[in-house]
């Protein structure tokens, strides 16, 4: 009897759902084909180039290159773990006035194109510190705390304060319950969340570009380079390779033992907390609200300062025709790019994330995850050369075709699209289906009336996230631009590259209304998924 | 004449202006193990942690063996509380958990085992040492909980809804085990649950919390 009690675990219903084991088994086909013609076969084609890594590398002297990427990457992963544990402290383990606000707000570098924090920080920064490796390495702490306060404050959040009472009864104070009850609690996340921080920071392109100044390139800026303005394939392509070689390590170290986790607890209510914590707390939260918010000021105000002034010039000239800023048709090369990416990314997601949930068969399940792993380590500026040195030539002969750029863009957001949705299809419990089956739904009618409409809601957020990117997508699409058709991002990129005090400020003006655009998008998909719970 | 082991004096609690408990007085023997009714909701486990020094009271004071535990943190307070659903540390195992006070007191290695293995042999676990913590029952996971608040000889045990987790017939037969193990020990004991015949089981002395509180509710 005692036995039944054995263990909390929580059982999940695995069972295979007939029809849908049939179907995903075929439809693995489809995401197959596009991760093979738009991810391994321009791999192969950069692999082709390159593949002599080691001798290249030597031989331009590109390894002083590879060398800095990495230590600025670790730099800026400590600092964001330095800053970020605390913030997730005070934002998972209390409850406060304001405390979703602050939150949010936390989250909204994650939110904006890495180009744009870019700027944002050299809108705020004195003007001896603007390019350099501290303004690189301080925008990557701030792009990325959002990573840390998200995956290592979720697993924070769910872990039960009692665990902390308990150990305080057998005599561990503050110190010794953080090193023995928290930190092994919260260790595979923070080795997670340091994986990706340094993924992201070792393929830093945007804010590279703005801020770590031409004497400090990172490895992506000179695939960039190398590629586009100086024509060598060859050191462009073994930079390529060495970079995938080095995330797919870090990546491989670094995501395992990661548990997800389990409901939240209730965050303590700080109105029985001691005073000095209380006091902490406050400013703590009004100090991060402090710094999230300032870097937009600085972007705004920068938008509005012409020459040695305060003006509207390049925002009057982005509408009509002074300066180099075509704000309209930017605007919509943006959006339309960003809808097409977006509506790609999620078809494949979902039918990457349905043989993940549903095939049984080991070939639908390898494929299927082949197709969410393998675009993780390929970074966007590797994405775009690949498809510089694969669609060249037959049998792929699509150069400078318009649709080539939102595919880019799908293949960056695939694998985070796959994910949300592959995680929500898993909590479906299977008997759902079942219920509607001895119902009488037929096969399709239980995906509309039960998956379907239970996804709906990830699928929207999905949907956000795709778009997300894509708008602040640069590092591939520096790589495809052409001429005509140009989007926000690549004309502000193309701007700061020119002389003149009001085509620097529209640079500006492009990265503002960029930032208002993803901004909104996020507002808008929050409260459409607040109004839905009601 | 004897020693008081826990003095809880005119202790009141509320919670955002709500009282939770209002003047509540209670005085244990050293050594001795009350059991204090009262249903769910009435408070019960708030007492226990008031006692634990997890919540500051609003009025009153605590005192064990004569000191008074006013600003006192939990962790100086010499106080065991084994918690209603155990809050055994999943990352630890058996060994661990029992042994966790036992580590942050720096007790030497050698000393620690033989106390870890004292402990679960007082509570018949003996041979359990190295089990995963989510592979027990019901059962066994509340013994472990008693011989990890029981490691460190606290000077003062709380229980709260020691046996509520388990299954009928087990309940009684743990209860029993529970007044001998504590006996055994040695230690003050207070002791929270619903259940009156569970109370009378374990406990010398069997008080309703209704009937601590010296003012009119």
């Amino acid at each position: 009897m005692a036995r039944s009690l054995a263990g909390r675990r929580v059982v999940t219903t695995e069972t295979a759902h007939g029809p849908y084991v049939w179907a995903a088994r075929r439809l693995v086909v489809v995401p197959g084909i596009f991760v093979f013609v738009f991810t391994v076969w321009p791999a192969i084609a950069t692999l082709r180039r390159g593949f002599d890594v080691t001798a290249t590398i030597t031989e331009s002297g590109l390894r002083e290159t590879v060398w800095f990427t990495a230590w600025q990457a670790a730099a800026s992963t400590t600092l964001t773990l330095v800053i970020g544990l605390p913030i997730a402290w005070v934002l998972s383990r209390h409850e406060f006035t304001g405390r979703r606000i602050v939150r949010a707000l936390t989250l909204v570098p994650f939110v904006l194109p890495t180009l744009v924090v870019g700027l944002a920080f050299r809108a705020v920064l004195p003007a001896d510190l603007r390019t350099g490796v501290l303004a690189l390495v301080v925008a990557h702490v701030f792009l990325n705390v959002a990573v840390v306060v998200r995956i290592v404050g979720a697993r924070w959040e769910s872990q039960p304060r009692t665990f902390d009472d308990a150990a305080a009864t057998l005599g561990a104070g503050p110190v010794a319950r953080f090193r023995t009850v928290t930190w092994p609690m919260l260790r595979a996340s923070i080795s997670a969340g340091a994986g990706l921080v340094f993924m992201y920071c070792f393929t830093t392109y945007g804010a590279a570009r703005v801020l770590a100044g031409p004497s400090r390139p990172v490895t992506e800026t000179e695939i960039y380079r190398f590629a586009v303005l100086a024509g060598d394939m060859r050191a462009a392509s073994a930079l390529a390779v060495a970079q995938v070689v080095l995330v797919g390590i870090v990546l491989a170290l670094t995501s395992r033992g990661v548990t997800h986790a389990s409901a939240p607890t209730q965050p303590l209510a700080l109105r029985t907390a001691p005073r000095a914590r209380r006091i902490g707390v406050a400013v703590g939260a009004s100090l991060i609200a402090t710094v999230f918010v300032l870097p937009l000021v600085g972007l705004v105000s920068r938008s509005l300062w012409v020459g040695d002034g305060f003006s509207l010039a390049a925002w009057r000239g982005a509408f009509g025709t002074t300066g180099a800023l075509d704000l309209i048709p930017s605007l919509t090369a943006s959006l339309v790019t960003a809808a097409l990416a977006a509506a790609l990314s999620i078809v494949i997601g979902t039918l990457v994330a349905f043989a993940q949930v549903h095939a049984t068969s080991r070939a639908a399940r390898g494929v299927a995850t082949a197709c969410e792993v393998i675009p993780v380590v390929v970074s966007a500026v590797v994405v775009g050369l690949g498809f510089l040195l694969a669609f060249r030539s037959d049998p792929f002969d699509w150069r400078g075709r318009w649709w080539l750029l939102p595919v880019a863009h799908a293949v960056v957001a695939l694998p985070l699209v796959s994910r949300i949705i592959a995680a929500s299809m898993r909590q479906i419990p299977a008997d759902l289906r079942n219920a509607a089956s001895t119902l009488g739904a037929s096969p399709l009618r239980v995906l509309s009336s039960i998956d379907a409409s239970l996804l709906r809601r990830p699928l929207g957020a999905a949907t956000t996230l795709a778009a997300l990117v894509s708008l602040g997508e640069f590092g591939a699409s520096s790589l495809l631009s052409r001429r005509g058709n140009e989007t926000l991002t690549m004309a502000t990129g193309r701007l700061l590259g020119r002389p003149g005090d009001i085509v620097q400020a529209q640079a500006f003006v492009a990265s503002v209304v960029l930032a208002a655009l993803c901004l909104a998008l996020v507002t808008f998909v929050d409260l459409a998924a607040a109004g839905d719970r009601q | 004449m004897t020693t008081p082991g826990l003095e809880i004096e005119h202790v009141s609690v509320s919670f955002d202006g709500s009282p939770v408990l209002a003047d509540v007085s209670l005085r244990v023997d050293r050594g001795a193990i009350v059991a204090v009714l009262g249903p769910s909701g009435s408070g019960k486990s708030t007492l226990l942690r008031v006692v634990a020094g997890l919540v500051g009271p609003s009025s009153g004071l605590v005192r064990v063996d004569g000191t008074d535990m006013t600003g006192i943190p939990t962790h100086r307070r010499g106080v065991g509380l084994v918690f209603q659903s155990n809050q055994l540390f999943p990352h630890l195992d058996v060994a661990g958990n029992v042994g966790y006070g036992l580590r942050i007191t720096r007790t030497p290695t050698a000393q620690r085992h033989a106390r870890v293995e004292e402990l679960l042999a007082l509570v018949g676990m003996t041979g359990h040492a190295h089990r995963d913590v989510t592979t027990l029952s019901g059962g066994e996971a509340a013994r472990v909980a008693l011989a990890r608040s029981l490691a460190t000889s606290p000077r003062v045990l709380l229980l709260d809804e020691p046996l509520s987790g388990l299954d009928h017939d087990l309940r009684y037969a743990l209860a029993d085990e529970l007044r001998r193990v504590i006996r055994a020990a040695g230690s003050t004991a207070l002791v929270v649950t619903h259940d009156p015949a569970e109370a009378q089981r374990i406990a010398d002395k069997v008080v309703r919390l209704a009937d601590l509180s010296s003012s009119v509710q």
